[in-house]
Parts: C-alpha cells; structure tokens; sequence
C-alpha cells in the first residue's frame, strides 16, 4: 500500500521534473517504495537520512555508468523541489521473479524449456561477468532481485534489480538472503558472487535448491547447516522428490563446475552452459566400451598428460604425480608443487588437509580450496605414521591412533578427535585397515562411519602372514601367505554394527590386491588379465566383466564412488553404464 | 454445501473424529517444497451483518497470494465453520495450487449456527499436519500457515481443546513441518477478545490478532495482512527468510 497520499512534485536528475500520484504505486521492497511513471521508476527511501547517511548520491554517480540489457542500474538521484534527495529513478522492466521459474506448473504453463534455460542461464552470466568487470559485487542476487522476461523478443531475457544494494568502490553491501550466502567465508566478493548465482541458477536447471532434499541427519529446516557442511544435492544418499528435475538437462561441463561448487568450495567463474568444450577435469575421452551381460563398460580418459605421469589418486579427488605436485583432478589445478614423499591429502572443510610425519614429529599444511593458500598447521603431537581411511586421517602414536580434525576459525586449526587404544608397535596399517597382533591374537582396527572405528578380533589371521590389506566400510579384504606358502586371498563382511562379520578365504596366486572399495559398497578388483570383477559383498553378489582390454596392470583407485584406473601413468574412470 | 471445486487431481483424506479433508494427489505436484495455507472463515449466525464484506476479504486475500513471487509454492484450502456442518466445518476447497482456484468463485456465506472454535483450529491445522505427513513421507518440503477467522469464541465443537492442542504442538515440532505458523484473527469481538486471546493462548497458536471492527477498511487490512504473511512464510521456506543483515563474522 502506498505511503503516499496526495500526489507530490520530484525532480529526476536528468528527466527534470515529475509529478507522481499514488495510483503510480507499484510494490514495496525493504528500504522503499516503488512508483511507475511511463517507462521509468522512481524508488523512494523510506528512511528519510538513508540517501545522506549512505552517501547515496556518490554511489548512485559509481552506479549509473553500468549500462548492460540485464542490468536495472540507477539512472540518476529523484529529489524533493526544496533539493532534498530522497531516492533515485531508474528504467522500467517488466518479468517474472525467477523463483516462478523453478516450478514445473509456471513451465508447462509459459511453455519455458530446457533451452530457454539455457539461453537464461548464460545471460545471468554475462550479467554478472558485465558487473565484476566493472569493479562491482552484487552479494545479493537472490532469486527474487532477478526478473525474467519469458514473452516477447529476445526472451528469456533476464533482469537483475536491487542495483543500489551492490558493493561498489567504497561502498559495500548490507544485506544478503541467507540461502545464497557463502558461509565458508566473511567477505563478499566475486567468487561469493559465482556461489550465489549457482545456487540461483541450479534451481532454473533442477527445481530445488542444491541443499535441500533429504538427508539423514539433517532436519527439514537445516538449510544453512547443510550449506556449511558442503552436503548438497550431489552428496550421497540424499533423497529428491518427483518433482526434481533431472539433473541430466544440466550440460555437463557446468554440472561439474556446481558439483566442485556445492561440494568442494570452488568459488571460481562458471563456464558457459553453450561451451561445447569441457572446462573442468579435462576432456572425458571414451577410450573404449565393453558390453556385457551386466550392461557397458566405459573406460573414459580423465588425465593423461605425457610430462606429468599420476603415481597416485587419494579419494579427496587429488592426484600425485610423479614431479611430486599434486592436482586436483576435477579442476586440474596444482594445490602443491612439492609434496613430501609420504605425504596423506584428505578433504577438509573449506580445502584439503596435507599431512606427513618426519623425524617423529607432525607436519601439516592446510590449502584453501577457493584461493590454494597454504597454511602451516602445527599439532604438538608424537607421531610414528599415519594411517587413513577414505577422508578420515589419523596419527599413530604409542598410545594408539588418534584422528585428526581440522576446524575453520578465523583462520584452521588442527585438532585432535577421537583416540583408540591400538597396540601400534604390534600393528601393521594398510590401505584403509590395520591389522594389530596381540600376542599372537590378531585383530581388525577399521574405521567406519563419521567418526567410528571397530577393533574386532580376527582369529583367521591367527595363523598367517598379512601381506597385504584393503578395508572400508563394511569391508575387508586381505592377502596373506598361510603356513603352507600359499597366497589366499581372506575378506570380511561386517554387519551395520560392526560387531560381527562373514568370512570367506580362497587361494590366489600371487599377494597383489589391486581393488577399490566404494563407499556405496560395491568392490572392483582386477585379478587376473581379461576380467574385472564388481563385488557386492554384504549381499554375496558378484558380476564379472571380460575384455581383453582388462589388464592386471591397470591399478585401481577410487574418488568418492567412481572407480579409477592408472595405467601406465595416465588415470581413466571405469563406470558401467 | 456443494463443493466448488472439481475433485479432479484431489484426494479425500480422514483425520481424527470423523474429521475429513481433501488434497491435490501428490503425484500431480509440480514444484519441489510447498507451504501450506489454510484459511478457516467463520459463518456462524452472528457474521450476518458483515457477511458481504467477509467473502470480499476472503476473496482479496486468496486473490493476492497469486502476486506471490512463490504463488506456484502455495497449497491452498479454504473452509468455512459452523456448527451447522458435520464435524462443524464445511470444505470450500481443499489443499491444491493457486493456479487451479478461481476465488472469484467463493460461495458467500450463509450464516446460522454456533460457533465451533476448536473444530476449526482442529481441522486446520489437522489436515496440515496429515498432508504435512505425507509430503515429507515423498521427500518434499513443506511448512504451513493458518488462518482462522472469527468473530466469536467457542461454544459448539466436537473436537476438544486437548485434541486442538495436539496437532499444533505436533504441527511446531519441526519434524513435519519445516516451521508452523497459526493465527487467530478476531472480528468485532469487543466482547470476547481476551476469551480468544486466552483461546489462543490455550491452545498454543502462534498469535491472536484482535482486528477491530468489522467494517470494509478492517476486512480489507486482514486480506493484506494474510496475502503478506502467506508470501513471507512461503519466502521463509525456500530462502531462509528475507536479506539479513550482513554481521562482521561467520
């Protein structure tokens, strides 16, 4: 309702002078009011020292310039005759607010398509390109300070509205919509900006905002914790309604950049949704396919540079190479160049945790996923090794192994979580899983859950050799060489609790355990040349795929739930499909 | 009275007491989290003087919702209450999207009959609590907001003010719905508004708003007020709630 009651004289910088009425009045936003008068609109301050207080008429002079087909930028200052400021016009626009657009009801309605969002999309992204190269930050370009005309020519075209409320020059923000907020970090700036449109423009694509939907241990209402503990759409296990989109409409390239986005703290510009070129982890070359029984085998070339051969892949999604740098594969950026030879990587809040033990001592290093910055992390702990399990890290010490925690404050902080008492002299750590001997007594050390481990007695190994061992999970798999000098190939299944677990030993021929144990409990392993074997142990089934292609030189890795494989230095993804 | 609206798409419901209720199949949803809106009207004799001007709210204030940046979020059901009805409450429509309604088509009422407080506040926040259910139970996101209308206190109900109180504890708990918002708005109740303000207090309502009386200029601020708060609770669900102000820390 408007607050104007008679109609009132104003001068518009530029236009000259305007009498509007209250039958002008078109909406009321937070700060004031909005009257229409032809093709301009003049917004008036509520608070009347707003335009002198905030220095409104310099910001207004910073903003006014910004001339873009998006962009509703202020046109000049509106004052009373007396001269007093009071607001500012800018020019008309009409659209829909862009949150209709996330329904599927307005888009059969509109008859709005997966290709208008396409063209909607890339516009808010020159949009927003247009503003940072201008020197401005939006920070708050929520669903609702963004119009979108979806008739007429040239549509969809989008608006962004609320101009006044950038940060420019001087001049910063005041306020921001929780759910678009980068709550990995106090400031606002262009990557905070590239956060807020992905969480706006995902839901063009989707329907849903990429921290909803449900997730165990999570509430209906626990949007902001989902948002700071990096638990989006793409986390697994989360549970979407029919009403989702699939997420398939999305192109690829920029799938991934929203998954590095919501997932891993990628703070950086979005490729263009029309970019026929992969942007992010490379190009994805199907080097071949295999069809089986069980469906196709795809192996996709992921990295393969010739000078920079991959030594090694930690779940977190880096890689080793052989020059001793680090990358992170989905982006391909060096977040080391020299890394210690023993080194463990696992995803921490906000970046990666680089950790290795020399001369009996902890050293640790913190890097920031948006900006690679290291950080020299110290931990007066005595340390004999480490020993990892997925993204969980602990430090092995003589009372047992103790996990590693880091938190973001004002700046990380490594701590100390939880410690069991393992007899760490009379333990061997393998990849995932320890195998202790208490006189003679050999027990599992394998940790599981989110902050879990179980000790389980093992008396199979009693009696044997532990060459060499996998474990995650609710698995373990284990090669040993027996008191007959036979290599066997022993696994474990444990149950939901850990308390108990289902044994099966076989003789192999040699020591090798090339597999990848995913988290959603599938094994992959290569035993012999020709066939890949995909193992679901908690319930008994096996698949398993011949090719010739399928070698036992190819060694199996895993990032989050895809499997890897290297061979002969370059790193390919094997999936079925 | 004879429903306005086709059943087509909707599903009957049953709550507690022979309490029934319907709602748009959630197969035949199309957005991703919904905030529920309940606007319960009274029609009890005593509303007979003012009966044109409260069908002008009701339509105003349905009508609005449609201005909603959210509008295609909103699940709307409309009923009206009188002890003249089974269960004291009659369904004008039932939970469905404010595209399909049409208010321009709400019947006026036709006043007689006592006053079945808790039967509608019941109902109300019942059938949000039920479908709230079932939503959640399909991996949607949902919360709610009731509006219940009078211009008199109870004194004719089925359902008792211990069942009232359950299905609005149930409905804040946060496990169904995302957040609940129940307000009772009283009309020309010079006469018994600290009664409805204890009611709702009782009762456990988020808030009693005594509005005056009833002429044109009130009714028409009760359809503002209940357009603005159905936007702002729907706003709240799919955004966090409006800009806040930045703090100098995370």
């Amino acid at each position: 309702m408007s607050a104007l009651k008679q109609p009132r004289k104003l001068s518009l910088e530029g236009k000259g002078t305007v009498t509007i009425h209250p039958s002008d009045y078109l909406t009321s936003g937070g700060e004031g009011e909005l009257y229409r008068i032809g093709d301009t609109v003049v917004k008036l301050y509520t608070d009347k020292e707003k335009m002198r207080r905030d220095g409104m008429i310099a910001k207004i002079a910073l903003l006014r310039p910004l001339k873009h087909p998006s962009v509703v930028a202020p046109a000049g200052v509106v004052a009373l005759p007396t001269g007093e400021p009071v607001g500012f016009h800018m020019p008309y626009v009409s659209g829909e607010p862009l949150s209709r657009l996330f329904t599927n009801d307005f888009r059969q309605r509109e008859g709005f398509t997966h290709d208008m969002t396409k063209t909607l999309v890339e516009r808010m992204r020159e949009a927003v390109t247009f503003a940072h190269d201008k020197g401005a930050v939006l920070v708050d370009a929520n669903e609702l300070n963004w119009l979108a005309r979806v008739k007429g020519a040239d549509a969809p075209m989008p608006y962004v509205i609320d101009v006044d409320s950038w940060a420019i020059g001087k001049f910063g923000a005041s306020v921001i919509m929780p759910s678009i907020r980068d709550w990995h970090r106090a400031t606002f700036d262009q990557g905070s900006d590239w956060f807020a449109w992905a969480i706006v423009t995902f839901q063009l694509w989707s329907g849903i905002h990429p921290y909803k939907g449900k997730l165990d241990g999570y509430g209906p209402g626990d949007l902001l914790a989902r948002m700071k503990a990096n638990k989006s759409v793409f986390t697994s296990g989360v549970r979407l309604n029919r009403a989702v989109r699939d997420f398939r409409v999305i192109p690829p390239h920029l799938a991934q950049w929203y998954e590095a986005t919501f997932e891993s703290g990628l703070r950086e510009r979005p490729p263009s949704a029309f970019a026929s070129a992969v942007a992010l982890g490379g190009a994805k070359t199907v080097l071949y396919a295999v069809t089986t029984g069980a469906g196709t085998l795809v192996f996709e070339k992921l990295f393969d540079e010739p000078l920079r051969r991959v030594v090694g892949v930690w779940p977190s999604g880096v890689l080793r190479l052989k020059d001793d740098s680090l990358v992170e594969l989905r982006t391909k950026r060096t977040i080391s160049t020299n890394a210690p030879p023993r080194c463990e990587v696992v995803k921490v809040e906000g970046g990666w945790l680089i950790a290795h033990v020399e001369n009996g001592t902890l050293a640790a290093e913190y890097i920031a996923l948006a900006t690679l910055l290291p950080t020299k992390l110290t931990l007066p702990i005595g340390a004999q090794g480490l020993f990892r399990s997925g993204d969980r890290l602990f430090v092995v010490t003589l009372r047992g192994i103790t996990e590693l925690t880091l938190r973001l404050f004002s700046k990380p902080v490594l701590a100390v979580g939880g410690t069991w008492a393992v007899a760490t002299n009379s333990t061997a750590f393998f990849d995932g899983v320890g195998v202790s001997d208490v006189l003679g007594a050999k027990f599992l050390v394998l940790p599981f859950g989110e902050s879990a481990c179980a000790l389980v007695r093992a008396p199979e190994l009693d009696s044997v050799a532990v060459v060499n061992a996998k474990g995650f999970g609710r698995f373990v798999a284990a090669t040993v060489l027996s008191k007959t000098g036979d290599y066997k190939l022993l696994t474990f299944t444990f149950d939901r609790e850990h308390g108990a677990y289902t044994f099966a030993g076989r003789i192999v021929d040699s020591p090798e355990l090339n597999m990848a144990i995913l988290p959603k409990g599938v094994a992959a392993s290569i035993e012999n040349d020709g066939v890949l074997s995909l193992t679901v142990p908690t319930e008994g089934r096996v698949v398993e795929v011949r090719d010739k292609h399928i070698t036992t030189d190819m060694l199996l890795m895993r990032i989050d739930d895809q499997v890897l494989a290297v061979t002969g230095g370059a790193l390919s993804s094997v999936r079925m499909r | 009275m004879p429903r306005i609206t086709t059943p087509d798409g909707m599903k009957d419901h049953k709550l507690g007491g022979n309490f029934t209720f319907t709602a748009k199949r959630i197969e035949h949803l199309g957005a991703t989290e919904y905030t529920l809106v309940t606007v319960a009207v009274d029609e009890s004799g005593s509303v007979s003087g003012f009966m044109d001007q409260l069908l002008a709210m009701l339509k105003e204030a349905v009508g609005s919702c449609k201005a909603s940046p959210r509008s295609d979020n909103l699940l709307v059901r409309v009923l009206y209450f009188s002890d003249r009805y089974r269960g004291g409450v009659t369904e004008i429509h039932g939970f469905k999207p404010l595209a399909e309604i049409d208010p321009a088509q709400y019947p006026m009422p036709n006043p007689g009959g006592w006053t079945p407080l808790c039967d509608a506040v019941y109902s109300a926040v019942g059938a949000m609590n039920k479908y709230g259910k079932e939503l959640y139970d399909r991996d949607y996101l949902a919360n709610g907001i009731a509006f219940v209308i009078t211009d008199g206190g109870e004194n004719a109900s089925v359902a008792t003010m211990p069942m009232v109180k359950a299905e609005l504890a149930k409905s804040v708990t946060g496990e169904i719905l995302e957040s609940m918002v129940s307000i009772l708005i009283g009309v020309n109740t010079a006469s018994c508004k600290d009664h409805l303000d204890r009611f709702s207090k009782e009762a456990g309502m988020t808030q009693f708003i005594d509005a005056g009386d009833a002429s044109a200029k009130t009714l028409a601020k009760i359809a503002k007020f209940v357009s603005r708060s159905v936007s702002s609770q729907s706003q709240s669900l799919g955004t966090g709630g409006p800009s806040k102000q930045i703090a100098a820390t995370i």
